[in-house]
C-alpha cells in the first residue's frame, strides 16, 4: 500500500426523515394564511363602511340592490363543488384512481359558479353599480371579484390536475395542493355572501 | 408569589390607565354601531392570524403524535443537517 494513498473524508450517508407535511401542502397552507388575512381585511372595511353609513341606510339610496337569492343558487353549486372534490380527494388517497368523473364534475360547478357570477355582474352594471357609483359599488367589485380571481385560478389549477390524472401522473400530494386552494375559495364564500350581499 | 403580584399590579395598571383617545376611531367614535364595527374588526384581525398559527401548531403536533403512535413509513430524503 502506497504512503500517499488519497484519504478520502468520512461522510455519513444522507438518513432519511420523515416529513409531517410535505412541501408544497404547507406552502398552501401558509399561502392560505395569506389570503385569510386579505379578506378579513376586505370584510373589515366592508363592516366599518357600512356602519358609518349615512343615516345607517344600506345599500346606499339609489343603488341596486344585490341579488341575495339568486346568489343563493351560486353559493350551492360552489358548496357542492367543494363537497365533491373532497369526496374525490378522500377517494384518491386511499388509492381509487377512478376520480375523473367527480374532478370533472367540481371543476364543471366551479365552472358554473364563476358563469352565473358574471350574469350577475352584467345585470348590476346594466342597473348602474359601478365601481366608481359608491363605495358600496367600489367595495363589492373589489371583494367579490377578488374571490373570483381566485375562483378561476383555482378552476385552472383543477382543470390542470384532471388532465394530470387523465396522463397518469397525478401524485396524491398534488391533488391536495389543488384540493386545499379550492376549499379555501368554497369556504371564504359564504361569509363573503352573508357579510356583502345580506 | 411577589413575580405574581407584580403581575397583577401591571395588568390593574394597564386596564385602569387608558384614556379614551379621540383621534382613535376604535376608541371614540359618536355612533354607537361605528365604535361597535371598529372594536369587532381590530378584535377580528388581531385574533385570526394568532387563531391559524396557533391550529397550525396543534395540526403538526397532532401529526407527529400520530407518526410517533403508528410509527409510519420513512418517505422523504434530506441531508443530515436537514434532519
Amino acid at each position: 500500500m502506497s504512503a500517499d494513498a488519497t484519504v478520502i473524508p468520512f461522510r455519513p450517508r444522507p438518513r432519511r426523515v420523515r416529513k409531517l407535511v410535505s412541501n408544497g401542502v404547507m406552502g398552501m397552507v401558509l399561502f392560505i394564511f395569506v389570503e385569510v388575512m386579505v379578506f378579513a381585511g376586505f370584510i373589515s372595511a366592508f363592516v366599518i363602511v357600512k356602519s358609518r353609513a349615512p343615516g345607517s341606510v344600506w345599500p346606499p339610496p339609489g343603488q341596486p340592490r344585490l341579488p341575495f337569492q339568486e346568489t343563493a343558487l351560486n353559493t350551492a353549486a360552489l358548496i357542492a363543488s367543494g363537497l365533491v372534490l373532497l369526496w374525490a380527494h378522500w377517494a384518491y388517497q386511499r388509492g381509487r384512481k377512478n376520480i375523473g368523473l367527480s374532478l370533472l364534475l367540481a371543476t364543471g360547478l366551479g365552472v358554473g359558479f364563476v358563469a352565473l357570477q358574471g350574469v350577475e355582474w352584467a345585470a348590476l352594471l346594466r342597473d348602474g353599480l359601478t365601481m366608481t357609483s359608491s363605495t358600496y359599488g367600489s367595495l363589492f367589485y373589489t371583494i367579490i371579484g377578488t374571490h373570483a380571481v381566485h375562483a378561476i385560478v383555482a378552476i385552472f389549477a383543477l382543470a390542470w390536475a384532471g388532465v394530470r390524472l387523465r396522463l397518469g401522473k397525478l401524485t396524491p400530494e398534488v391533488l391536495s395542493v389543488v384540493s386545499l386552494f379550492w376549499y379555501f375559495v368554497v369556504l371564504v364564500w359564504p361569509f363573503l355572501y352573508l357579510q356583502v350581499y345580506l | 408569589m411577589p413575580r405574581v403580584g407584580m403581575t397583577l399590579a401591571v395588568l390593574v395598571f394597564l386596564a385602569l390607565t387608558p384614556e379614551h383617545l379621540h383621534a382613535c376611531p376604535v376608541c371614540f367614535d359618536r355612533d354607537d354601531e361605528a365604535r361597535l364595527a371598529f372594536l369587532a374588526t381590530t378584535a377580528l384581525l388581531t385574533l385570526l392570524p394568532l387563531g391559524m398559527a396557533l391550529g397550525t401548531g396543534v395540526w403538526l403536533r397532532k401529526r407527529a403524535r400520530k407518526r410517533e403512535e403508528y410509527g409510519a413509513g420513512e418517505d422523504a430524503l434530506a441531508s443530515p443537517d436537514e434532519a
